[in-house]
């Protein structure tokens, strides 16, 4: 009776709680399966093989088995109204690695890279979270790609991991990415923040500040270039100049040093420690990551829990 | 007031007047066309009995036509305004006052005006009618009376000079600095140093028309001032030696500072020169003096009578002035503006 109650349990659970699998496709050196805008080297070729290759569409990405397929079907739904509503991809990823912080943010861009996610939008713009739930290190935080990097900054980055961390941390993950995919949608409501207003997204993926012209500083450099060709054309017309020395007469010849003494006093030796600066290209790549395909990408600081 | 003694020179075949050409470098007859030289004139001139009879007059009396001329205590050579006869006061170009040196007119007076004409050339500010010859009131050719110096500068110059020098071992950089002090016993010789002993004449303006080429310095005779004006000094040599000594010092000291070579950093300190003066020399030295009268206001330009140096300062054509202004503001804002943009495309940065 115990044996027979045990199996009726475990098929009610396995029909309650049915975790789908992840379908992913076969990478091979001869077809690494990346869309034609990766640049593949002989650096990240490795890393393109060691990415699941998975089909974009599907959003959701549950390798840690977490989610059930009802959970994976909501929040796949929800996922196609943001992208419907918003010009950006959505990704949701769950792992199971023993990964550091960076490690998983590494393995986050490359999945997101190497896929074909943002592959319709400008800038291969798109969201991607991730959670990992490996004991090592129990980790999420919010990844951002193209444009998405100016819409969800760092600061707004960090406000939904804060409005998603207590969910997050006790595994009510519908709840969290949920709250995840209704706080994006509204952050993309309210535009890029006037923190990012100066700041756009270049070929590679980075987070660049736009340079303006410096009017200001132009018209000053103008008129101080004006004043000078003027005061060279009055001193054209000025042409009276006292004199204050006498080489044309001096005789040459009659120059004689009768003696010349070279003292000397004293020496004295000073040092300093050099200061090398970051090699930060002024603040241009300002808050862009890249990860192995060397693209950029944004983010949030992440939450452990 | 006495009435004093004329030098005039008349032409020896005609009895006109007679006047150097600058060209043919002798003195031409504008009437028989006769051409003499200073040895022909020579026996001709009637040099003064006294030389250190030192009279100032106030006029004179034409020779020629007995008309009576007002002249400054200090013009030693003018013309009879009745006749044009050439006048020298020859009592004011006797003891003291005789110049020892001359250097005859090159430049004639249509060189003076065409140098003033010319002077439109690559002055975009000068009113387009400043040059115009109508506005030129007086054309002299003058001689001006100098000091000409010749002295020697002796003694000692003494500086600090530092020698300088960096270098890196890793991350540390290292300056060393010696400190020297540098002695310099010198001799120095100037020739000829020039300065205009007429308090009539703005030093500036004497100034900015030399050098003369004192190749072509001759003895003095009365008879190169037929046809210009002349001045007599009355800034006497002494002072004017000491305007010659601070031209001259900053040009030892410079010459001091260059044998102070194999230093990062040269600073003279103090100085011990003595003057000895080898010679001094009274000059009269050509000058064309032009006088314009532009919208009322009045501008002197001197030529050096010798070099054809022409000097003076112009007025500026304000409107030419704005318009420049603004022109070369826009232009070069615009200029920098594509280089700025030129510059943020080429850097893959996004305007």
């Amino acid at each position: 009776m115990k044996k027979i109650a045990i199996i009726i349990l475990t098929l009610f659970l396995n029909l309650t709680f049915c975790y789908a699998q992840v379908n992913t496709l076969e990478r091979t050196e001869d077809d690494l399966g990346v869309n034609k805008n990766v640049k593949i080297t002989e650096e990240n070729k490795d890393n393109i093989l060691n990415t699941p290759r998975v089909d974009a569409q599907e959003k959701v990405y549950d390798f840690a088995q977490i989610l059930d397929e009802e959970v994976e079907k909501e929040l796949y739904q929800d996922i196609i109204s943001y992208i419907d509503k918003s010009t950006m991809d959505m990704v949701i990823l769950t792992i199971n690695l023993p990964y550091s912080d960076l490690e998983i943010e590494n393995y986050a861009a490359d999945f997101y890279d190497y896929n074909d996610f943002g592959l319709y939008f400008e800038n291969y713009s798109g969201i991607l979270i991730v959670r990992n739930i490996n004991e090592y290190n129990r980790f999420f935080n919010i990844y951002t790609f193209g444009n998405a990097q100016l819409y969800y900054p760092y600061e707004r980055c960090e406000e939904i991991l804060d409005n998603i961390y207590y969910e997050l941390k006790n595994d009510q993950y519908l709840e969290g990415f949920k709250e995840f995919i209704s706080d994006s949608e509204s952050f993309y409501q309210e535009g890029i923040p006037d923190t990012k207003d100066n700041y756009y997204i270049d070929e590679n993926g980075f987070l660049v500040q736009k340079r303006s012209i410096p009017f200001l500083f132009l018209a000053i450099l103008s008129l101080i270039i004006s004043i000078i060709v003027l005061t060279i054309l009055v001193k054209k017309n000025k042409l009276v100049k006292i004199a204050t020395e006498a080489n044309a007469y001096l005789d040459n010849n009659s120059v004689a040093y009768n003696h010349s003494n070279d003292i000397f006093l004293t020496s004295h030796t000073s040092s300093y420690i050099v200061q090398h600066h970051s090699s930060s290209s002024g603040g241009s790549r300002s808050s862009s990551r890249s990860g192995s395909s060397g693209r950029g990408h944004g983010g949030g600081g992440g939450r452990h829990g | 007031m006495k009435k004093g003694k004329v030098l005039d020179h008349k032409c020896p075949s005609c009895g006109a007047p007679l006047f150097f050409n600058p060209k043919l470098g002798k003195w031409k007859c504008e009437y028989c066309n006769s051409v003499f030289n200073l040895e022909d004139l020579e026996k001709h001139q009637h040099e003064p009995k006294n030389n250190n009879e030192r009279i100032h007059y106030d006029y004179y009396s034409c020779k020629n036509c007995g008309a009576e001329i007002i002249a400054d205590e200090n013009t030693t050579a003018t013309f009879c305004l009745y006749c044009g006869n050439t006048a020298i006061l020859k009592n004011r170009l006797t003891g003291e006052f005789k110049p020892d040196k001359i250097i005859p007119f090159k430049v004639v007076k249509n060189d003076a005006i065409a140098a003033f004409k010319n002077l439109k050339k690559g002055r975009p500010l000068l009113p387009k009618d400043f040059v115009s010859e109508k506005n030129i009131e007086k054309i002299t050719g003058l001689y001006v009376p100098f000091w000409l110096f010749d002295f020697t500068y002796e003694g000692e110059v003494e500086a600090t000079a530092k020698k300088i020098k960096s270098w890196s071992v890793g991350d540390t950089r290292y300056t060393k600095t010696d400190l020297y002090r540098l002695e310099r016993g010198l001799t120095m010789k100037y020739n000829l140093i020039p300065v205009d002993g007429s308090q009539k004449f703005a030093n500036d303006i004497m100034n900015s028309i030399e050098p003369f080429d004192y190749r072509e310095l001759k003895d003095y005779n009365h008879a190169y001032l037929s046809g210009f004006l002349a001045e007599k000094y009355d800034v006497n040599s002494d002072k004017a030696l000491k305007d010659a000594e601070a031209r001259a010092i900053d040009t030892t000291l410079n010459e001091a500072r260059q044998s102070m070579i194999g230093y990062s950093t040269v600073n003279i300190t103090s100085h011990n020169l003595s003057i000895k003066g080898d010679k001094t020399q009274y000059a009269l030295l050509p000058v064309w003096m032009v006088n314009v009268k532009y919208k009322d206001q009045y501008y002197l330009f001197a030529m050096n009578g010798q070099t054809g140096e022409f000097i003076g300062n112009m007025p500026l054509d304000k409107t030419k002035s704005v318009l420049i202004f603004a022109f070369t503001f826009i232009i070069s804002f615009l200029f920098l503006i594509l280089i700025t943009y030129i510059f943020f495309k080429m850097g893959g940065v996004e305007i």
